[in-house]
């Protein structure tokens, strides 16, 4: 026999040994080695390489594999028993240990948790609908003249859903909204602001909105017919026994004409009434009549459309394209294009200019998600790093196990179990904290707050749990795999091998990406938080402490400043038409002099008050003055405050101040 | 009893335990099978049907010394049973009181 001997394949040996009883296993192997060294000397060695896996397999038969023994099955649930007393005496001992150890887990999982949470309610979104699997939205995309614009819009043209209900087959019915129908209701001496929609008669066969009272075939059919739900129905008359009754919104009389079970908390599309879509013709005649049923009206209207079940989605995809074809003739320098959208996918997805209804953007969640993940590797890695620093305690205990006879799955086992205790504690920990931060995670923004709950459900826990095993299996696996390596007679003979600590790359790379995941976070919030003071405390130029600016939502503006007046506590008032500092503008042009120099300017109207309530420093010139509002010819002369950015763009200053035409 | 019977196969390699002698493991006896009858007798199916043998008690089996060859793997030695050998001899008489039954020349024209 010659050194360099060809071996027979490891992997297959290895199997072999795995699975074989080992009462057999000698004798095969030996016969399969003869047969192999047979065969390098006949066919080559590659040929005995996979005759012997072949005959590897061939082996496999009922009376060479082993079984799986009931007493080692027994064995193991005692020796779970007994992992669960260690780890907790182990648990109990180091109480710093496992104090840093299970905090840190419980914040990891807190993390995971609110994730679990928000995609559990996400996903629950608009599961309610009856026919939620045949329910589309027309979706639409805006192109003018070249300006090739990626951003699908929610909205899409009235006519766009009327011409498709009519002439695209495969299509049953289509619900049209017209949004933002919100109004004041009156009757009698109450009047109750509402939000709602116009809405045509199709939503309630498309949607599975159930009336409490009234016909959903035709309530939403005649002009001026309103439904309601059961809440606001309540809030109004009393009762929900309302059909019929006649209430005023705007100048006009409307009559109830059903009463709908209130909305799911997951329904995207939300609303307090329904007006019928019948009503617009009626009440914006002129607008209606101008241009509402053009083909590029897309931006109000929202069209979902119920496909009969076995609607071949790639043909009525052809036939929206011809129709927005055929019907992009009748505009001008624009061309417009219609897609469909799942209604299951309308809840969680990608960000779309007029959104309708509460939905989320599916790139936040996927940062979101990414952000906890790394989270909670991270909260995995500093277990790890604890638990193999704690090696040198732990290493004789181990050894003591093995040269008892602990095998390496026992030792392995001890370890998992160890971590998964302590991950199950730190769920506890986490659960409490759940319920403490529910409401400061919600209020974090507006859009969460509208559409997560964070409720409990059996299917959430059940989540909760899940992931709480998979941290604890995940953050004790390195542990378990060092401890298990230990060699039982090195570490019993002299006291302590420091070669125990060789090859610990693994730990260095750990700590120093767990180092850096923490920096990262710890930056980050830092950076925030400072941006956030500089907002809030950047010097405008003007004052805005001990202001409160209230939002008129259409009042007389001089009931409420007499109402204000009353109350001692308020030193002045002043009125304007938008808050400054906060992002938002009125738009207007401006010229000077030259009638063709038009510039584009922002702008505030204001009172009197406005200048000396925020302290706004006047460089030259002086504040309106209330008294002299109108020339004495009559004629009406607004003034202007501006900025010296105006003055430095049309070159005023030098000369006398002079007219300009200014059209906001 | 069911199993006390031998089938062709199992026959064979029983009988080829016993020719053997001292000598008899897997490798030898699929080799001697080979030489004997001309077929190639597959160490799977001689496996088996050793297996078999063991559990219906006909024959025993013992490993060998470990050696350098086979990578330092012991052999398992089978050696045929006083059940073993009855069972021989049963299926011996049963052919030779056959054999007896056929008039001479019918065979002896093939």
């Amino acid at each position: 026999m010659t050194v360099n001997n060809p071996k027979p394949p490891r992997l297959a040996e290895k199997f072999l040994s795995w699975y074989c009883k080992p009462s057999l296993l000698e004798d095969l192997q030996g016969d399969l080695n003869e047969y192999f060294d047979r065969n390098v000397k006949t066919k080559g060695v590659r040929q005995a390489k996979l005759i012997y896996i072949l005959d590897v397999f061939k082996f496999m038969r009922l009376y060479t594999i082993r079984k799986p023994e009931f007493v080692n099955t027994l064995i193991n649930w005692i020796m779970l028993g007994s992992y669960v007393k260690t780890s907790g005496r182990n648990i109990m001992r180091n109480k710093l240990f496992s104090f840093i150890n299970i905090a840190g887990l419980s914040v990891s999982l807190l993390v995971g948790m609110l994730l679990i949470g928000l995609l559990n309610d996400i996903h629950s979104y608009d599961q309610f609908h009856e026919k939620k699997n045949h329910i589309y939205r027309v979706i639409s995309n805006y192109q003018y003249l070249d300006q090739v614009d990626e951003q699908w819009y929610a909205s899409s043209a009235p006519k766009a859903g009327k011409l498709i209900k009519e002439s695209v087959p495969g299509v049953q019915d289509a619900a049209l909204f017209h949004s933002w129908a919100n109004n004041d209701l009156k009757t009698g001496d109450k009047v109750i602001p509402l939000q709602g929609h116009w809405a045509n008669e199709a939503l309630f066969t498309v949607f599975t909105f159930p009336l409490v009272q009234g016909n959903a075939a035709t309530a939403l059919k005649e002009p001026f017919s309103l439904v309601l739900t059961e809440d606001v129905a309540i809030k109004v008359f009393g009762t929900t026994d309302a059909i019929n009754k006649t209430v005023t919104m705007g100048e006009h009389e409307y009559t109830i004409t059903g009463v709908a079970k209130n909305l799911p908390e997951f329904s995207h599309i939300k609303f307090e009434m329904l007006v019928s879509l019948s009503t617009r013709p009626v009440t914006e005649k002129e607008q209606y009549e101008k241009y509402e049923l053009s083909w590029d009206n897309m931006w109000q209207g929202y069209t979902y459309l119920l496909l009969a079940p076995d609607t071949d989605l790639t043909t009525l995809q052809q036939n929206l394209d011809n129709l927005a074809v055929e019907q992009n003739k009748t505009i001008k320098n624009a061309k417009i294009t219609l897609k469909l959208q799942p209604l299951n996918d309308i809840a969680l997805s990608p960000q779309m200019n007029n959104a309708f209804g509460t939905t989320m953007n599916i790139k936040d969640v996927w940062i979101a998600g990414v952000l906890a993940i790394i989270v909670i590797i991270s909260a995995c890695f500093n277990y790890t790093n604890l638990s193999i620093a704690r090696a040198l305690k732990r290493a004789r205990e181990i050894g003591v196990r093995k040269s008892i006879g602990a095998t390496k799955r026992q030792v392995f086992s001890q370890f998992m179990v160890e971590s998964v205790l302590i991950a199950l504690a730190g769920l506890v920990i986490a659960s409490v904290l759940f319920v403490v931060i529910k409401p400061f995670f919600l209020s974090i923004d507006s859009s969460v707050q509208s559409m997560i709950k964070l409720n409990l459900s059996l299917v959430s826990v059940l989540y909760f749990i899940a992931l709480t095993l998979a941290t604890g299996l995940l953050a004790g696996f390195l542990p378990a795999v060092f401890f298990t390596r230990i060699e039982a007679i090195k570490v019993l003979r002299s006291g302590m091998d420091l070669k125990l600590f060789k090859n610990l790359n693994m730990r260095k790379v750990l700590i120093v990406s767990q180092f850096t995941v923490s920096l990262a976070f710890i930056a980050a919030t830092v950076i925030g938080y400072k941006q956030y003071k500089h907002f809030i405390s950047f010097d405008l130029g003007f004052a805005t402490e001990n202001i409160i600016n209230v939002r008129l939502q259409g009042n007389k503006p001089e009931l409420i400043r007499k109402e204000f007046e009353s109350i001692p506590e308020i030193e002045m008032i002043s009125q304007s038409k938008v808050t400054a500092g906060i992002g938002y503008y009125y738009g207007g042009s401006m010229k000077y002099k030259n009638p063709l120099d038009s510039s584009h300017i922002n702008h505030n109207t204001i009172d009197a008050n406005y200048i000396p309530l925020h302290k706004h420093k006047l460089i030259a010139g002086k504040n309106f003055n209330p008294a002299k509002r109108d020339e004495p010819s009559g004629e009406k002369i607004g003034e202007a405050i501006v900025s010296e950015n105006i003055l430095d763009h049309f070159k005023i200053g030098d000369e006398k101040r002079d007219r300009r035409n200014y059209s906001p | 009893m069911k199993g006390t019977n031998l089938g062709e196969f199992e026959e064979l390699v029983l009988l080829t335990i016993a020719a053997l002698v001292n000598d008899a493991y897997s490798v030898a006896i699929c080799d001697e099978l080979e030489k004997n009858t001309g077929r190639a007798a597959k160490l799977g199916v001689v496996h088996a049907v050793l297996n078999r043998l063991e559990e219906k008690g006909l024959v025993k089996s013992k490993l060998g010394e470990a050696t350098n060859t086979r990578g330092g793997k012991r052999k398992r030695y089978y050696a045929v049973t006083n059940a073993g050998k009855a069972a021989l001899l049963k299926a011996k008489e049963v052919r030779d009181n056959l054999w007896s039954m056929i008039p001479g020349m019918t065979l002896k024209n093939i």
